[in-house]
């Protein structure tokens, strides 16, 4: 009869701290003002010694309306300083392209690729500009957002727009890095409503010749990419 | 000398003329629909046509829109998440930007509520209302008619119309199997002779090829078209 109440004690006890483990999982920390400066600086000077970053990418999207996470995946193309190229290869194909300031964007559609002329250069230049910033490793921007930054296993950033305007699109960015601070583990668009974006890299491969041919957009569909 | 040059130049306009027309009449879906129909008097085939109007979906799905909206020559890019439930006659919609970011959502059940948060300044309310709540209305809320005439047209399509005040809606299907089995292919408005309004349907090979995955929309009134490559969530 005893040990019946041990085991089904032991069988409460293991199930009671397994459900009660989340709690005390160390919670990320602020990190100071002085300490950040220090952060960025760092991270800066890491980022900059990646002058090509091929990597894949998963876009998990939680969405209100769904109970189930969709997930797209891609590529994403970088050569510093301003050649940025974004795919999507499922579920929906679609190419997005900036190049010394200038932008293309293609979609496949119904069997074929169509150049598309964008209506909202600005606001999608202004987007693809950051990107390219934060994959150097420059997160400050002042006149746009408020950074902090948190500390558990790795570091965080997060990024809070400061116009009213920004706000109502996007409530903020977290930038995960990586263990050795010179990459990006992921990035999460919080929007509202409990609506987030993460995109999450992988299978890095940095610092290798990548064309300049793959970022132009003169053809009617994107330069093809060289596998992995 | 004149007579000549007249005639060079006519030939070089007639040319012109053919070369823009006739691609114009081929490439138009409206035109040369009023061209031999005739009237189909099978009341049951009628009733069958007429209800699969609203057979075409389930009762309950969600579903993703990647669209590529043209207005004025320009191009941008959403993604619609979608919830319908076409008993309770409603409809969620969440559209997101290209890269993240919600751009506007919608909550609407036919008359009861119309909800629709603008997150941007260059949207307007009123042109989500008049665009995409008609649009998804017509593609998931459109009820039966209630005194159609049923049509055949030269391709062996079915036309399925009716004249409400000065719209007339037209419902194209199209033969798959034979004997009979018609699944819809087009969706026309016509407002005093002119095609105002068209909806094309593309099934493919996913979903079990049941439900449509490319769907053209082009709106003359509104000047804007739609192209959409759709995913179903059952």
């Amino acid at each position: 009869m005893a040990s019946k109440i041990t085991i089904i004690s032991l069988i409460l006890l293991t199930a009671i701290l397994f459900i009660a483990a989340p709690l005390f999982a160390i919670e990320p920390k602020p990190i100071s003002d002085s300490e950040l400066n220090q952060l960025l600086e760092n991270v800066e000077k890491n980022f900059s010694k990646v002058k090509t970053l091929r990597t894949q990418l998963i876009q998990e999207k939680n969405i209100s309306l769904f109970s189930e996470t969709i997930t797209s995946t891609g590529l994403c193309i970088f050569k510093s300083p301003n050649k940025l190229r974004l795919d999507f290869i499922k579920p929906f194909k679609s190419s997005l392209i900036i190049n010394n300031n200038q932008i293309f964007k293609y979609e496949f559609f119904n069997g074929s690729w169509q150049k598309l002329n964008t209506g909202n250069e600005e606001m999608m230049l202004l987007i693809m500009e950051n990107i390219t910033s934060w994959l150097q490793g420059r997160f400050k921007n002042p006149d746009l957002y408020k950074i902090r930054a948190f500390k558990n296993e790795k570091v965080s950033v997060l990024l809070t727009p400061k116009a009213d305007e920004f706000k109502k699109f996007v409530s903020s960015f977290e930038l995960g890095l990586n263990r050795g601070m010179n990459g990006l583990d992921y990035i999460i668009i919080n929007e509202t409503k409990n609506n987030y974006t993460k995109i999450q890299f992988h299978n890095d491969e940095i610092n290798k010749e990548i064309p300049d041919i793959i970022f132009e957009g003169s053809n009617d569909k994107p330069h093809s990419v060289p596998q992995w | 000398m004149v007579n000549t040059q007249f005639f060079i130049l006519y030939k070089k306009n007639f040319l012109l003329f053919i070369c823009c027309v006739v691609p114009i009449i081929m490439g138009s879906g409206c035109s040369l629909h009023k061209i031999q129909q005739m009237e189909i008097i099978d009341l049951k085939l009628k009733n069958d046509i007429n209800n699969n109007i609203t057979d075409l979906y389930p009762d309950r799905f969600k579903a993703i829109h990647r669209v590529i909206l043209t207005l004025a020559e320009k191009n941008y890019v959403l993604n619609g998440y979608l919830f319908i439930d076409r008993p309770r006659r409603e409809i969620k919609l969440i559209a997101q930007n290209d890269l993240g970011g919600i751009v506007f959502d919608v909550h609407f059940i036919k008359n009861v509520e119309k909800t629709i948060h603008v997150n941007v300044n260059t949207i307007k309310q009123k042109w989500i209302e008049n665009s995409v709540l008609r649009d998804l209305e017509i593609l998931y809320l459109t009820e039966s008619l209630v005194s159609p005439t049923l049509f055949s047209d030269q391709h062996g399509n079915l036309i399925l119309s009716q004249k409400d005040s000065q719209i007339t809606q037209e419902f194209i299907y199209k033969q798959i199997h034979k004997p009979v089995q018609y699944r819809l292919k087009e969706i026309r408005h016509w407002k005093n002779g002119q095609c105002i309004y068209i909806v094309n349907f593309k099934y493919g090979t996913v979903s079990n090829n049941l439900y449509p995955e490319v769907i053209l929309i082009k709106d003359t009134k509104m000047k804007y078209n739609l192209q959409i490559n759709v995913r179903y969530f059952m």
